[in-house]
């Protein structure tokens, strides 16, 4: 018996955003709600959360009536969506203790079968609570070039900002580079500088892992502060947003 | 070998296997380093159950274990401190003569078992062959220092050592095989940390996937329905390093549903005619309660010199020069990525119920 399905014009952004996460994590979560459809999952040592949400509006076709959390092994979904591509039409059809995932390209539909996994034991990640001074609107291919240009340098990404001005630089025990990223340039869309001179480091592979869908996306709205957790949010069209909280380092 | 509370412990649910290392990362955790170092000696060998050796004939698999397994758990983002066994209780002297029969004749069957070419069973009697020397354990606490990595001198089992230092604080789990760790008072037992991976099972072309397990003690109380006292009282049935042979005819099961009933272990030893006990319980429950344990440590992990370990591993115990300064790299890595600098993790910005 089909128990849900729904039909999402553009396989690709999937495939990047499952990539991505099962750089950092074995499984995650899949929330199917009336209104939207969740991909959440937190890597073991809490340093990093990452929260995918499409409306109902992004899909072609969505059929959810009740609320239902499945477990995704992003591995296994990773190996099939590793195909799809750009324009790919994604159809996801959830069954007792199936899921199926067809891909249409020109007309060729592909159907990929795999087991669902128990729903017994699925343990909750936990939703962050932070108020940040500091935002800043960027667009994603811009943001992906500046964190291109500085992520072989080191291991350490340190982001500090001034009024205007979001600096990106790279540190480790050979040098330092750096990027800056200013409204004044027309580089930042939007600043908010609440703590001018606010720095804070973050591991840098943590942001190499979601550099694809920085790239795809239309804007990086990222929130940051002194020691907190960088907050990246990628907004995609159709209304899907990317959610991605990586943890500080300290001395 | 300690009080066999693996059945018990499987049967009420309290074990929580660990799916991976990172689970544990910025956590300090205390490890048994006899109990280690042994695992390391049994396991790391040749086919036929040789041990790694240097030119000079003197066995090297526990540096071996020492070094490359540290510098895993480092890379996973755990901070180990290692605690060594001091003077062992009294009581224990008939267990470690135990030990010691049972060594030598491992080593016999062993030898006949490489002279008749039965190389899969000398291995396996190879593995309980191994015996730490105290030029071995200093060797062993020589390259600790070297790479940087802190170790704790126990005046007496380094079990109850690393338990100790959990309840202060200091350690955030206790890592070893033995139950016993549980019975210190330990807040977490981590078991199979040294061990964990790909492991050939004896005598078979069989392999497992070994993964490290967690248990809290709370939560092994609560579930068994019993007090620390109690599930002391429980290992005193079973048998435990101070009293090797326990009560005969009294298993896990059986021992719990005794100490639940009649609340203690002399309670229920006088409601059960014709049993007798020839140790001191009394003694061993004391020892379980109030080890001597020390607070003159400190936990302080530092930059590993280059220089030392490789002296040490190459040029002392004939190490490939190349292996180790991959290794080394490894290690630089992983102390300047999660020991010198270490990620705070999201918890303290989870949102409150």
């Amino acid at each position: 018996m089909l128990d849900l399905s729904f039909t999402s014009p553009d396989a690709s952004i999937w495939r990047y955003v499952v990539s991505s996460a099962g750089k950092f994590v074995e499984v995650g979560l899949m929330i199917l709600r009336p209104e939207e459809l969740i991909i959440k999952a937190m890597d073991p040592s809490r340093t990093a959360l990452i929260e995918f949400i499409m409306p109902k509006e992004s899909f072609e076709e969505y059929n959810v009536s009740e609320e239902r959390t499945i477990q995704l092994n992003f591995e296994e979904l990773g190996k099939v969506l590793r195909s799809a591509e750009k324009d790919d039409r994604l159809t996801v059809e959830l069954e007792a203790a199936t899921i199926k995932i067809g891909f249409e390209r020109r007309g060729i539909v592909r159907t990929f079968t795999l087991p669902l996994h128990t729903e017994a034991g699925l343990e909750e990640i936990p939703e962050l609570n932070i108020e940040y001074a500091n935002m800043f609107k960027v667009r994603g291919e811009i943001f992906y070039d500046a964190l291109s240009s500085i992520e072989d340098m080191g291991d350490v990404l340190k982001i500090g900002g001034d009024k205007n001005v979001l600096k990106l630089s790279s540190v480790s025990d050979l040098g330092e580079a750096e990027v800056e990223l200013s409204l004044e340039k027309g580089v930042l869309e939007e600043a908010e500088v609440g703590n001018p001179g606010f720095t804070s480091s973050y591991t840098m592979e943590f942001f190499t892992y979601v550099k694809r869908p920085i790239k795809a996306a239309e804007y990086v709205i990222l929130r940051v502060d002194t020691d907190l957790p960088a907050f990246l949010e990628l907004t995609y069209p159709q209304g899907s947003k990317l959610k991605y909280y990586v943890a500080p380092r300290t001395e | 070998m300690g009080v066999n509370l693996k059945d018990l412990l499987e049967d009420y649910g309290v074990i929580k296997q660990v799916n991976d290392l990172k689970e544990l990362k910025g956590k300090v955790i205390a490890i048994d380093a006899y109990n280690a170092l042994y695992q390391f000696l049994a396991a790391i060998r040749q086919p036929d159950g040789t041990p790694l050796m240097d030119s000079k004939g003197r066995i090297t698999s526990h540096l071996s274990g020492l070094f490359y397994r540290t510098i895993n758990l480092m890379e996973d983002g755990l901070k180990p401190v290692y605690v060594f066994d001091g003077k062992p209780p009294e009581l224990k002297a008939k267990e470690l003569a135990e030990r010691t029969q049972f060594r030598e004749e491992a080593l016999k069957k062993y030898e006949k078992a490489v002279s008749e070419g039965r190389l899969d069973e000398a291995r396996k009697y190879a593995q309980a062959t191994g015996k730490l020397t105290t030029d071995m354990v200093k060797a062993s606490k020589d390259l600790l220092k070297a790479m940087g990595v802190p170790y704790v001198e126990a005046p007496s089992e380094g079990e109850a050592q690393a338990a100790y230092m959990t309840r202060k604080g200091d350690a955030w789990a206790s890592a070893s095989q033995d139950y016993d760790s549980l019975l210190f008072n330990t807040v977490r037992l981590i078991r199979n940390l040294t061990i964990s991976g790909k492991r050939k099972l004896p005598g078979k072309e069989v392999y497992v996937e070994i993964k490290p397990e967690l248990i809290e003690l709370e939560s092994l109380l609560r579930e068994l329905g019993v007090t620390r006292e109690q599930l002391i009282d429980i290992a005193i049935f079973i048998g435990t390093d101070y009293n090797p042979d326990g009560v005969k005819g009294v298993g896990p099961k059986t021992a719990l549903k005794l100490v639940k009933t009649y609340g203690s272990f002399e309670k229920a030893i006088k409601a059960l005619p014709g049993v007798k006990v020839d140790f001191n319980y009394e003694e061993v429950r004391r020892i379980f309660l109030n080890p001597p344990v020390t607070d003159a440590y400190v936990l302080n992990w530092s930059e590993p010199d280059v220089t030392k370990v490789t002296e040490l591993l190459v040029e002392e115990y004939d190490f490939s020069k190349e292996r180790v300064e991959n290794a080394l790299e490894r290690l630089k890595k992983a102390y300047r990525e999660n020991i010198r600098t270490s990620v705070k993790g999201l918890d303290m910005w989870f949102k409150k119920k």
